[in-house]
């Protein structure tokens, strides 16, 4: 029942960002917006999360963490349920998204093809920004984590650096070069790797 | 039976409860045979702690006032008979040293502070006299 | 090998530089109502944080079961065996009644599903939404949660805080049950003398950091006392009292005795002026509380 507790605490933002993200569908030149629905799901499980609350809401960190569950498995249920619904997210939109605007004639097509390319080099790409959110959230308020790890993102992984660093441009590059961005994909899971570990790491010795 | 506890007295739970209970003997409210609740529901009634309920207990069938019977529960000895006669026997000699201290014109508060008094110095079998006037 | 449920040795935490605890000991049998006094700040909850492993203590030693309480495998021994209200009471606030006792259940090998009815019924907890729940309510939830998997130890901190008196006697009605007929270890922490006076058989005092008082309340009662002494004249010179007076008021020819111990042999000496005379009174734990924390 962690991911059933996991899911009430996400289910306003995955709402939220599923109308965010077909909005944003079919990807423009705000594409890298994308990268916003692996920030805002991010969290590291053991204090809830619910970014922007104007006064300190109630906090059931004790509660979780006097029941017999390791840290590790609150930590890694609630990291990859977020990403999984990150994933989930990308398949409606764009992806569900287009295919149904095609079909009804809204849209030009896009080869099948293309769109689960699409889709898998959000997902990945959107690693590297989710587990930075998931770092950043392991040491902070929950009221800020969230735009502190909006920041942190646009400084880290610029907008405007060279391909294959760039994720944003490594996350649509699909529809125009027809085939998966191996590098930034390679990348992106290596440094969510490394922020995924560091995020453990705290949770793991961290004082609550 | 109802008995009362004050934990804020000071005095020790544990001993307001064996009071209560051998007062209930003495004064016959409770007779020689009577069951008394179990540990666990005179701790439920009185809201404490049945670890004292226990050592009151314990404390009251080592003075042969109550018996723990294995299974049937709890009773009031059948040799108390005699612990209520010393009794009776006591309160006479305390009624008749009550009317003679107001007698002599002392009030309540006087008299309870000279028995205070004097217990608080009392060694059984002693002559009166000790060390000052 | 020692049978203590709950034993801590010396330990040590400070926060920023402060000191929070400054070498406190513990012992808490099995079996016994725990009560662990102190003055806000003193380091209570700091000491249940310890206890239950989310924080590590500078130095010290603490263990529950026997097993040391920061380690992360025992640890997890440990919470499966013991039950835990927290001090503000918050649990998931989307989640109802019955969705958090499922929640809950499915983390312990055992559970109690007669325990947890009994409380269900007694506390009147209805399906509703926990945030919809006034804080006494979500309390009792607490205690249903901490007791229905069979919890051998219950670790309550303030438990009945914010309780009217009506719910207050009910949840130490229920301690007291559970004591009794399931044998639970329960300790508690409070600001309540009058609650821990009435159920506790054992407590502790915390002031500063370190314990205080410990002991089994029954011999704190008996070995603690107050003397009033009146000498037939005011004294010049005051009394060099003997061992086992922590605190003397004079007033006039009255002087006010709280003793910890060793009360006959000063009630000799105050004999031993003539014409004195000597009167008892029990202390209650009040006393012995403010006696102990008065900052000196």
């Amino acid at each position: 029942m962690l991911w059933y507790k996991g899911w009430l605490e996400t289910r306003p933002r995955v709402l939220f960002l599923i109308a965010f993200a077909w909005l944003l569908s079919p990807p423009g030149q705000l594409a890298f917006l994308f990268a916003l629905v692996p920030i805002l799901l991010a969290g590291s499980g053991i204090e809830t999360q619910f970014p922007w609350k104007t006064k300190k809401g109630p906090v059931s960190t004790y509660f979780t963490l006097s029941l017999p569950v390791s840290r590790f498995r609150l930590f890694a249920t609630r990291a990859g349920l977020g990403m999984l619904e990150t994933v989930g997210i990308f398949a409606i939109a764009p992806c569900a998204k287009w295919v149904l605007f095609i079909f009804i004639g809204a849209e030009d097509y896009v080869s099948r093809s293309d769109l689960f390319a699409l889709w898998v080099s959000l997902s990945v790409c959107a690693s590297a920004f989710y587990f930075l959110g998931v770092l950043v959230s392991a040491f902070l308020d929950e009221r800020v984590s969230s735009t502190i790890s909006i920041v942190a993102a646009g400084l880290l992984f610029s907008h405007s650096s060279p391909a294959p660093v760039n994720l944003y441009r490594a996350m649509v590059s699909p529809l125009s070069a027809h085939s998966l961005p191996w590098a930034s994909m390679g990348i992106s899971l290596g440094v969510a790797a490394v922020l995924g570990l560091a995020a453990w790491r705290v949770v793991q010795t961290r004082e609550y | 039976m109802i008995f009362y506890l004050n934990p804020s007295t000071g005095q020790p739970l544990y001993l307001q409860l064996m009071e209560q209970i051998r007062h209930a003997v003495e004064t016959g409210a409770l007779k020689a045979g009577d069951q008394l609740p179990t540990i666990r529901k005179m701790a439920e009634d009185l809201v404490m702690n049945p670890n004292t309920v226990v050592r009151a207990y314990r404390e009251l069938q080592h003075e042969g006032i109550i018996e723990l019977r294995h299974g049937s529960g709890v009773f009031v000895s059948e040799s108390v008979g005699g612990r209520t006669r010393v009794t009776k026997k006591a309160q006479t000699i305390v009624q008749s040293a009550l009317d003679r201290l107001a007698d002599l014109g002392l009030t309540e508060d006087e008299i309870r502070r000279l028995f205070e008094n004097e217990l608080a110095q009392h060694r059984p079998g002693k002559a009166s006299g000790g060390d000052h006037e | 090998m020692s049978d203590w449920v709950i034993e801590a040795r010396g330990l040590r935490k400070s926060f920023k530089g402060q000191p929070v605890l400054t070498g406190l000991n513990l012992e808490v049998p099995a079996g016994s109502i725990f009560g662990f006094l102190g003055r806000n700040g003193a380091g209570k909850t700091t000491t249940i944080k310890l206890l239950m492993g989310f924080l590590k203590p500078d130095c010290g030693d603490a263990r529950v079961f026997g097993l040391p309480a920061g380690d992360s495998s025992a640890g997890l021994e440990i919470r499966r065996r013991l039950g835990f209200v927290t001090e503000d009471k918050e649990m998931y606030p989307d989640m109802t009644v019955e969705q958090i006792i499922r929640f809950t259940r499915g983390f312990y090998p055992k559970w109690r599903v007669d325990l947890e009815q009994h409380y269900l019924t007694l506390f009147d907890l209805a399906c509703r939404k926990i945030s919809d729940l006034s804080k006494g309510m979500r309390s009792r939830l607490m205690l249903l949660l901490a007791i229905s998997h069979g919890a051998e130890l219950l670790i309550l901190d303030e438990p009945t805080e914010g309780l009217d008196p009506v719910a207050r006697e009910d949840m130490l009605r229920e301690l007291v049950a559970i004591s009794a007929s399931e044998g639970t270890t329960i300790f508690f922490s409070s600001h309540q003398l009058e609650e821990v006076e009435q159920i506790a058989d054992r407590v502790c005092i915390i002031d500063d950091g370190a314990a205080v008082v410990a002991g089994s309340l029954d011999d704190l009662k008996t070995q603690y006392q107050r003397l009033r002494v009146v000498f037939a004249e005011e004294l010049r010179t005051p009394v060099r009292w003997g061992e086992g007076v922590e605190h003397v008021r004079q007033d006039g020819r009255t002087v006010d005795i709280l003793a910890s111990g060793n009360v006959e042999a000063i009630i000799n000496q105050a004999r031993s002026f003539p014409g004195a005379s000597v009167e008892r009174f029990p202390v209650t734990l009040k006393e012995i509380f403010l006696q102990h924390v008065r900052s000196d």
